[in-house]
């Protein structure tokens, strides 16, 4: 299968990230390392570029962040953990639904109807 | 990790947040994190490895390029903290000339007093003329005294700053003792004035200036406090302005 990166993420990255969420708090590179467990080693991102999301999502109200007491070794640098926040939560509902009729409209398009 | 090592993690991170424009703190926040991000890499890089240099190329490559970071970063910053960066440009920044302090704080004046006189005046002329001479008289006195009262703080916050934590020339106690002196006498000066420019009345002005003095004992206390605060803030800046990018 070929990897998924760049333009084929965008768009869809902000509901990627609440959805690795979903169940637990997470510090930036851990959410990578969900994306990348989930999508079973195709998903390319440009690590760097997680961070803006984050920001973005963290200002839309949608993420909660803190910052982690300790810095583990990390010369200083402390990590920021994210949650999802009940708005998140909402939203990620609502981007899965329009995944979902994004899939059901292109596939059909396509000739490659989602499975029932 | 060696100290090489250590340089080339930062240098990835300032490239992509330097040229962002945000207020200090933001930036200084994604610093810290993307430093922590990048250390943290670099860790599973070198395990898998165990070549420092090999190390380093693949978290650069994993980490993204660093205009399109910055340009991402960018855009996560909203209009109004862009805005407040403007604000912070009233600090008076490393190895700046004092004139150019006070330019921008004479800009304030005029800016103050252009900004409060729009709003008063017409609103006094309007509603009744009976004080439009107390409005206009207010709009002039503010503007008057706003912008040499933010220069006076500034300037004696940074000095005292100098004397009492920068380096070992900088360092004196003597001159300690003068700006904790002014920074005793700016706020009751102030309200002296402030009194006296609406009033013209001395007598009052006067008993305004000793209410003011109760004041006294608290105002060196308080901007010693800054002027720690504010070392602490410069010595971050020239930690990570003094990095070479090599650009």
């Amino acid at each position: 299968m070929r990897v998924i990166e760049g333009d084929m993420l965008r768009g869809h990255l902000d509901t990627m990230i609440l959805s690795s969420l979903e169940n637990d708090a997470a510090h930036g590179l851990e959410i990578l390392r969900r994306l990348e467990s989930a999508g079973c080693g195709l998903l390319r991102l440009k690590e760097g570029s997680l961070y803006p999301a984050l920001y973005r999502l963290e200002a839309a109200g949608l993420v909660k962040a803190a910052w982690e007491p300790e810095t583990h070794g990390r010369r200083g640098a402390r990590r920021r953990i994210y949650r999802l926040s009940r708005k998140g939560k909402r939203q990620l509902n609502a981007g899965r639904q329009a995944w979902t009729e994004f899939v059901n409209v292109v596939g059909a398009i396509v000739g490659a109807p989602a499975p029932a | 990790m060696n100290d090489d090592i250590s340089f080339g993690l930062k240098v990835m991170v300032e490239r992509a947040v330097r040229p962002v424009v945000a207020p200090r703190a933001r930036k200084k926040a994604m610093r810290e994190e993307l430093l922590a991000h990048v250390n943290e890499v670099f860790a599973d890089e070198l395990a898998k490895s165990g070549d420092d240099k090999a190390a380093l190329a693949r978290t650069r490559e994993r980490f993204g390029a660093s205009d399109t970071l910055t340009a991402e970063l960018q855009r996560s910053v909203s209009a109004w903290q862009r805005a407040a960066t403007r604000v912070e440009r009233l600090d008076w920044l490393d190895g700046e000339p004092i004139w150019m302090l006070a330019w921008r704080h004479l800009l304030i004046s005029v800016l103050s007093f252009a900004v409060v006189f729009l709003a008063i005046v017409p609103t006094v002329y309007f509603r009744g003329r009976d004080t439009l001479d107390f409005a206009i008289r207010v709009s002039i006195v503010q503007g008057l005294l706003v912008g040499p009262f933010s220069f006076g703080m500034f300037v004696v916050a940074t000095k005292l700053s100098e004397a009492l934590f920068g380096t070992s020339q900088q360092r004196s106690w003597r001159r300690a003792a003068v700006y904790l002196l002014g920074s005793a006498l700016l706020f009751p000066l102030f309200a002296f004035f402030i009194y006296f420019g609406l009033s013209s009345d001395l007598a009052a002005s006067l008993g305004h200036l000793a209410f003011a003095c109760w004041f006294i004992p608290a105002l060196p206390v308080l901007f010693i406090v800054v002027a720690r605060l504010l070392h602490k803030e410069r010595c971050y800046e020239r930690e990570w302005s003094s990095l070479d990018l090599g650009e």
